[in-house]
């Protein structure tokens, strides 16, 4: 009897070991570090990179409500002045920004770096300009019931590791916009896989909306990221919205024939 | 026999697996850092969690007043307060020394790069400790936002960290106890785990000789939160909301 109970422990130790290990390191990826958004279509804007970002099809009313401006402004903080994608003359001026350098944060990568934290509870990912950074909580909790929960710009994230991929399910987020012509609210379920290419510099990011109130079929559309070199730090966004000239309109300066 | 076996190990299993859960290596979830629970025995290098400063002056502060250079002057000391009272009302980001001060939580991460101080209060600069340096960014090289380039590294369970190359104007200069910081201004910071890990020591001290005539030292101590908290986000500051800007107008009216 005691020697069964011990080649058990032996038998069972090494079964838990390898399905432990087996279980760990594959579903495990390395994401951690500095990346930047890559344009990877040629888009040669913001403004056109999001509008390649896939094609939400939205629901009759949901599309309705778009038109009607009802679910808010876009994604846009109340008094930015979005880029209208559009060329402008010589001497026309138009205004890209409202003097407030105070930003609310957002889901996806933009203009600026990023930086991907992992450990064991959370994943962070921090923007390196101002705004709500974001946190995947790792560690097995739900979503809080939305009736108790203020929405944010970066909604309330759990995540979990699988098949080699970050997944991470968010929900809560202030009614607006998203790219490629999709819409959101509270209830919106934003799903993401980040997935690491085999030799690390590269990172896809697959982006997936859906609400039976918005979506006629799920919309997803995925951003890559480029990893940046092991010594690169982080810039520190400076911005004074007490200067005037953070107000400033742009001007296109006359183009040479 | 063979019945027995299976019961055997079936018992056996549970047993491996509380030992193999407890040994546990880094956890099917995580990789790089450690909970931020109290377990025991404490990593007393794991920082790793979200802290708080108390709310007073009952805990957590030990601010004596700073002995000034006497190059200091009044002008210089009004200069800075309005330079300051300019940036809260205009909501400048918060970052070395005063992001420290917030009696809002941050949270604390350690890769094997840096260690990462990021505020939940959205007015404030996250902070980044670099640990896989031992020499500052070349000044020329260096674009200065509001903390400055800090590094760290380990003495025993002591984390310190230096922080120089401020920018001149960028963010609050004003320094707990007295000066404020300039581009010649140095702080080093020692970060530590007492009682058992539920508290985070930090004593920072200045030099700086046109600010300050001796070192200027002083502690604050922040409070581990449980395990599970949730980051509360705070409301964005906004520099142009009028009923805001009434609050930086002048003396408070008690009249409407």
């Amino acid at each position: 009897m005691r020697h069964s109970f011990l080649i058990a422990i032996v038998i069972a130790c090494v079964a838990i070991a390898d399905d432990h290990l087996r279980a760990q390191q594959p579903s495990v990826p390395d994401i951690e570090g500095t990346w930047v958004r890559l344009d990877t279509v040629g888009a040669g804007s913001f403004g056109a990179v999001n509008a390649l970002t896939g094609n939400a099809v939205l629901t009759p009313e949901a599309a309705a409500a778009a038109a009607a401006g009802r679910q808010g402004g876009g994604g846009l903080r109340l008094g930015l002045v979005a880029d209208d994608d559009k060329p402008h003359a010589a001497g026309q001026p138009y205004v890209v920004t409202d003097g407030n350098c105070m930003l609310p944060g957002g889901l996806e990568p933009n203009s600026s770096a990023f930086h991907i934290i992992q450990s064991k509870d959370e994943v962070l990912i921090v923007r390196e300009n101002p705004g709500l950074h974001r946190t995947i909580y790792m560690d097995g909790r739900t979503h809080p019931d939305l009736s108790r929960w203020r929405p944010t710009a970066v909604g309330h994230s759990v995540g979990h590791y699988e098949d080699g991929a970050l997944v991470i399910d968010t929900v809560g987020l202030t009614p607006g916009g998203v790219a490629g012509g999709g819409r959101r609210t509270a209830e919106t379920r934003l799903t993401e896989r980040y997935v690491p290419s085999p030799d690390g510099k590269r990172l896809t990011m697959t982006y997936t909306w859906s609400d039976p109130k918005i979506y006629q079929k799920a919309h997803t559309y995925q951003i890559t990221a480029e990893r940046q070199p092991a010594g690169s730090w982080p810039f520190e966004d400076w911005c004074d919205s007490g200067d005037p000239t953070q107000r400033t309109s742009v001007i296109p300066p006359k183009q040479l024939p | 026999m063979c019945q027995q076996l299976r019961r055997t190990i079936r018992t056996a299993g549970v047993v491996a697996c509380a030992v193999a859960l407890s040994v546990g290596a880094p956890s099917a979830q995580g990789r790089g850092g450690r909970g931020n629970a109290p377990a025991a025995p404490v990593d007393a290098k794991d920082f790793s969690g979200y802290w708080e400063l108390p709310p007073d002056g009952h805990d957590g502060r030990n601010i004596p007043a700073a002995t000034l250079a006497p190059t200091v002057t009044r002008q210089k000391l009004a200069a800075v307060d309005a330079h300051d009272a300019k940036g809260y009302r205009w909501c400048y980001n918060l970052g070395v020394p005063n992001v420290m001060l917030l009696t809002r939580p941050f949270d604390i991460r350690i890769s094997a790069g840096f260690m990462a101080i990021i505020p939940e209060y959205t007015a404030a600069q996250n902070r980044w400790i670099y640990l896989n340096r031992d020499k500052h960014i070349p000044a020329e090289e260096y674009e200065a936002g509001v903390n400055g380039d800090s590094i760290g590294h380990w003495e025993g369970n002591t984390l310190v960290a230096e922080t120089t190359l401020f920018h001149p104007e960028n963010g609050i200069l004003g320094i707990p106890g007295g000066g404020f910081r300039t581009p010649e201004s140095k702080l080093v910071e020692r970060f530590r785990l007492l009682n058992n890990g539920q508290v985070l020591q930090v004593i920072s001290t200045w030099t700086d000789a046109k600010v300050f005539r001796t070192p200027h030292t002083y502690e604050l101590r922040y409070t581990r939160l449980p395990r599970g908290y949730e980051s509360r986000p705070s409301a964005v500051c906004d520099p142009y909301n009028d009923e805001r800007a009434q609050l930086f107008a002048g003396p408070p009216k008690s009249t409407p």
